[in-house]
C-alpha cells in the first residue's frame, strides 16, 4: 500500500495544505528543505503568522477567493517573482539571489462538495526565468547589432531610414518639423587609390567620430552607404540645419587625419532637405532632395553646403 | 462533422449562464459589491475567424488587455479573456477599497495583477460550468497577460492557427456602478469539441 504523503514528499514541488483559518495541516519535504523550517515547527500554526511576508503579497485574500469561489488562484512569477523568499541554490547561475516561483492555490473539497482546504503548490521556475532573461538580453544585443554599421559603429542605413520614418510619422501627428543632411567625402576614391583601402576605412571611422562629436545627443547619424552619411535633425529648421551643416563642414576641413604617419586633410559636401519645403514625403523622397543638393554641391566645386532652392550654395567658397 | 446546433447552443448558453450567475453572486459577496453579468451570447467560430471577429467586436484601434489561461485534464485547451484597458484602474479601486486586496507591488505591476485576478475569476466561473457539465475536473496553468493595453494588431498570436474551433462568449459585466464589456474565447481542438457535444447531448436528454 502506497502512502501518498510519502509520494508528495518525493515531489520536487513545494506542497502546503491549509485550512480556512490558514492553519497548516501539511508541509512537504521540499518546503522543509527550502524554508529550513521543519514540518513539526509549522504544522498546526497559522501560515501567515509564521511567514508574515505573505501578508504583503495578498496571500490571505487569494486563499479566501479559493474558499469562496471554489476557483484556482495564482501568484505569477512575472509580477511577484516569488511567494516565499527562498535562496536561489544554483551554484553556477547566481544572478538571481531568490528562487523564482509560480504558485497555484487549488481548492480541496470535502465530502459535501464545499472547499474546506486549499492546496498551495510552489514551482521553482528560476531556470526558466534565467533562460528568458538570457534570451531577452541576446535579442537586445542582436537588435542593437542589426542597427549598427560595422565599420564606423554608427547607425547603419536600415536603422537610419527607420528612424527617419519614425520622425516623419511624428511630424505628421504633431507638425513638429525636422531636417536631414546628406553628406559625402570629397574625392574619397583618390584616398583609397593613393593611400589604400585601410586608410579609406580609417577616414570613414574618424569622420564618423568627428561628426558624432558635433551633433546633439538626439540627432541621428548613420552611414547611408559607401562614403555617404545621413543625419536626421529632429525639430531643426532649415536655418538651424544650415548652421549645423556648416559647422560640420568647417570642423572636418580643419581636422588633420593621420594614418601610418601620413598626415592629410579631407573635405565634405553636404545637401539639406527639410519638412519645411512642402508636405511630408516618404523618407526616400527626403533623401532624394538632399541627394540632389549634394550633387549640385559636387558640381559647383565641393566643400560646401547646399539647400534645395537651387542657388543657396554656402560654405567655404561662398565665404561662410 | 459535428456542429453546435441551435439546441446545443441553447444548452451551452444555459450552462454558462448558470455558472456566471453563481460566480457573480460569489464575487459580489467577496467584494461586497453588486456584480452583474448579462446573459452570455454564445457563438461557435473557426479559429481562423477569431481575430477578425474580435476586431469587429472590440475595434481595431482600441487598447485592450488579453488574459490567457491554459487548462488541462479530461479536456484541454485555452481561454482568452479580453477587457478594455481602462478597466485596470477601476479594478485596483474595486479590489483594493472594497475587497481589501492590496499586494505590495508597483502601480503598473498591480494593474496587471488585478487584471489577472479578475480574469482568473471570470475564466474560473465560466470553465466551472464546462467542468460540471462534463462531470470531470481540469487543472489550470498560471494565467498570463498576452496583450497589455494595446490594440489587437499588436498580438503575435494572431499569426498562429492550429485549425481548431473556438467558443466565443460575449458578456457585459457590471461591477458596482461601472459597466464593462469583455469577451471570452474558449479555444478547443476538434476532438474536445466532439466530447463537449456528447456531454451537451446528454445534458439535453436529461433536461427533456
Amino acid at each position: 500500500m502506497i502512502d501518498f504523503r510519502d509520494v508528495i514528499d518525493q515531489l520536487t514541488v513545494g506542497v502546503i495544505i491549509v485550512t480556512r483559518s490558514m492553519e497548516v495541516v501539511f508541509w512537504n519535504r521540499w518546503m522543509e528543505e527550502h524554508s529550513r523550517v521543519p514540518r513539526e515547527e509549522v504544522v498546526g500554526k497559522v501560515l501567515t503568522e509564521k511567514f508574515p511576508a505573505l501578508k504583503q503579497k495578498g496571500f490571505a485574500w487569494k486563499a479566501e477567493t479559493v474558499f469562496k469561489l471554489g476557483n484556482f488562484a495564482f501568484f505569477s512569477n512575472k509580477h511577484h517573482q516569488f511567494l516565499f523568499e527562498f535562496q536561489n541554490v544554483r551554484y553556477f547561475r547566481p544572478s538571481l539571489s531568490q528562487m523564482q516561483q509560480n504558485v497555484i492555490l487549488a481548492p480541496l473539497r470535502g465530502p459535501d462538495g464545499t472547499v474546506d482546504h486549499v492546496c498551495v503548490s510552489i514551482f521553482d521556475v528560476t531556470d526558466a526565468v534565467l533562460y528568458e532573461q538570457q534570451l531577452v538580453e541576446s535579442k537586445r544585443k542582436l537588435e542593437e547589432l542589426s542597427k549598427i554599421d560595422e565599420l564606423t559603429g554608427i547607425s547603419n542605413r536600415r536603422h537610419l531610414m527607420a528612424r527617419l520614418s519614425k520622425e516623419l510619422s511624428h511630424y505628421k501627428r504633431s507638425s513638429c518639423g525636422f531636417a536631414i543632411i546628406l553628406l559625402d567625402v570629397d574625392h574619397f576614391k583618390s584616398v583609397n587609390d593613393l593611400r589604400g583601402h585601410l586608410c579609406g576605412d580609417y577616414v570613414l571611422r574618424e569622420l564618423a567620430s568627428i561628426l558624432k562629436g558635433q551633433l546633439r545627443e538626439y540627432d541621428i547619424l548613420g552611414r547611408y552607404g559607401g562614403e555617404e552619411f545621413g543625419i536626421v535633425l529632429p525639430g531643426a529648421t532649415v536655418d538651424q540645419a544650415m548652421t549645423i551643416a556648416e559647422r560640420l563642414r568647417s570642423k572636418v576641413e580643419k581636422s588633420t587625419f593621420e594614418h601610418d604617419s601620413d598626415k592629410f586633410n579631407i573635405t565634405i559636401t553636404l545637401g539639406i532637405a527639410s519638412t519645411e519645403f512642402g508636405p511630408a514625403m516618404s523618407p526616400n523622397d527626403l533623401f532624394k532632395i538632399a541627394d540632389k543638393c549634394l550633387y549640385q554641391g559636387k558640381s559647383s566645386g565641393r566643400n560646401c553646403v547646399v539647400v534645395p532652392n537651387g542657388d543657396a550654395v554656402q560654405g567655404a567658397r561662398s565665404g561662410r | 462533422m459535428e456542429e453546435l446546433t441551435p439546441m446545443r447552443g441553447e444548452a451551452l448558453q444555459e450552462i454558462i449562464n448558470i455558472s456566471f450567475g453563481r460566480a457573480s453572486a460569489s464575487l459580489g459577496e467577496l467584494l461586497n459589491l453588486l456584480i452583474g453579468l448579462t446573459v452570455p451570447d454564445i457563438q461557435e467560430i473557426e479559429q481562423s475567424q477569431i481575430w477578425g471577429e474580435l476586431e469587429r467586436l472590440v475595434g481595431i484601434d482600441r487598447d485592450i488587455t488579453i488574459i490567457q489561461q491554459s487548462f488541462t485534464g479530461a479536456f484541454s485547451g485555452e481561454v482568452l479573456l479580453t477587457m478594455p484597458s481602462y478597466a485596470g484602474k477601476q479594478f485596483i479601486a474595486i479590489l483594493g477599497q472594497e475587497g481589501g486586496f492590496i499586494p505590495d507591488l508597483p502601480t503598473t505591476e498591480l494593474e496587471m495583477e488585478v487584471f489577472l485576478e479578475i480574469g482568473n475569476m471570470m475564466i474560473g466561473a465560466c470553465m466551472g460550468g464546462f467542468v460540471d457539465l462534463l462531470k470531470t475536473s481540469v487543472g489550470y496553468e498560471v494565467p498570463t497577460i498576452i496583450l497589455d493595453k494595446k490594440p489587437l494588431a499588436n498580438l503575435d498570436l494572431r499569426k498562429q492557427n492550429n485549425g481548431g474551433k473556438a467558443i466565443l462568449v460575449r458578456t457585459k459585466f457590471s461591477i458596482g456602478d461601472k459597466d464593462l464589456t469583455g469577451f471570452l474565447l474558449i479555444l478547443l481542438s476538434q476532438e474536445w469539441f466532439d466530447a463537449l457535444y456528447l456531454a451537451l447531448d446528454k445534458f439535453i436528454e436529461q433536461a427533456i
